[in-house]
């Protein structure tokens, strides 16, 4: 019995490991001091909001069981904080079966 | 996709009847060229393409390590020279900038503004014999399967257009009146040529 719970919760781990995200960037403009506060998501067509620099260009690709929305704009969000960004602009996600990709433009004040 | 492609080298490094001559390979060499061989394979695989719209008003040689880019606006009074894309199968946004800095080059320009980034995916097949043991303790045996598996690969595809800034200056101006491009980007590609009309790159 013991047994078998412990191979329950070590499939359930591994059921839980089978997700990566990946997050990347490419610089368009000088980023700022990474923080830990919040990053608003404008998704496509939403206006940029003025005065703000642009940072550059970011990309969260989800694997597994990661490839959704969430853990795609997580790993944006994520990426942002560590650019200085406050917002990421006109995002845009891709679906795929087993993989997610989401792009948007790193902007701080 | 690749992985074939691969395998194929490899059989023909490790038969040196198929290529026609004898590779004077020591075991140590001949490894390292397949563990080269595979993992050019494996890795993204990036490709740029541009089409001239406007000639540049002069054949001013641009390096694409030069290249700035905005993918908000385009700074006041730069001339826009022709269309520009760079895809990468496997691959992130880090693969495909540079290519995509190359082909800005490559038209004359040295400002590209990047339009628009997608991923579209699509499945595949792939069939690939196992091994395994499939006999008993006294009579050990090894049988053979084949195991069909479906993949996705990515493709990120960046499009945009490519700007000479001429008299122009790219000042440090503010979303979305005028984005802050910088030179500073840890990009380099290699040295561009003089600019054409249409032309295509592969890089593996």
């Amino acid at each position: 019995m013991k047994a078998k719970s412990v191979g329950f919760f070590s499939y359930c781990l591994l059921l839980a490991a089978c997700g990566t995200t990946t997050t990347h960037s490419v610089l368009t403009g000088a980023p700022g001091r990474p923080h830990a506060g919040d990053v608003g998501i404008l998704m496509g067509d939403d206006a940029v909001p003025a005065g703000m620099t642009e940072v550059g260009l970011v990309q969260a690709i989800g694997h597994g069981t990661n490839a959704d929305l969430e853990h795609v704009v997580d790993g944006l969000k994520e990426k942002a904080r560590e650019l200085g960004c406050t917002v990421v602009a006109k995002v845009k996600v891709d679906q795929g079966s087993s993989t997610a990709s989401g792009t948007g433009i790193c902007l701080r004040p | 996709m690749p992985q074939p492609l691969a395998l194929s080298v490899e059989r023909h490094l490790l038969n040196r009847a198929n290529l026609g001559f004898r590779l004077p390979l020591t075991g140590f060499a001949r490894f390292g060229a397949i563990l080269l061989v595979t993992l050019a394979a494996c890795g993204p695989s990036v490709e740029g393409h541009s089409v001239a719209t406007h000639t540049a008003i002069d054949a001013k040689h641009i390096d694409a390590s030069q290249v700035r880019l905005s993918a908000v606006s385009v700074p006041e009074g730069a001339s826009e020279l022709g269309i520009v894309q760079a895809h990468t199968v496997q691959g992130s946004i880090e693969d495909a900038v540079p290519e995509f800095r190359n082909q800005v080059a490559q038209l004359g320009g040295d400002f590209g503004k990047i339009d628009n980034v997608a991923t579209k995916f699509e499945t595949y097949t792939q069939t690939r014999t196992e091994s395994y043991s499939c006999g008993t303790v006294n009579s050990p045996r090894t049988c053979t399967r084949t195991v069909t598996e479906t993949r996705e690969a990515e493709t990120t595809r960046i499009i945009g257009k490519a700007y000479r800034l001429g008299g122009a200056t790219a000042t440090a101006s503010k979303a979305p009146g005028g984005a802050a491009p910088r030179s500073d980007v840890p990009l380099t590609a290699p040295p561009a040529t003089p600019s054409s009309p249409e032309r295509a790159s592969k890089a593996p």
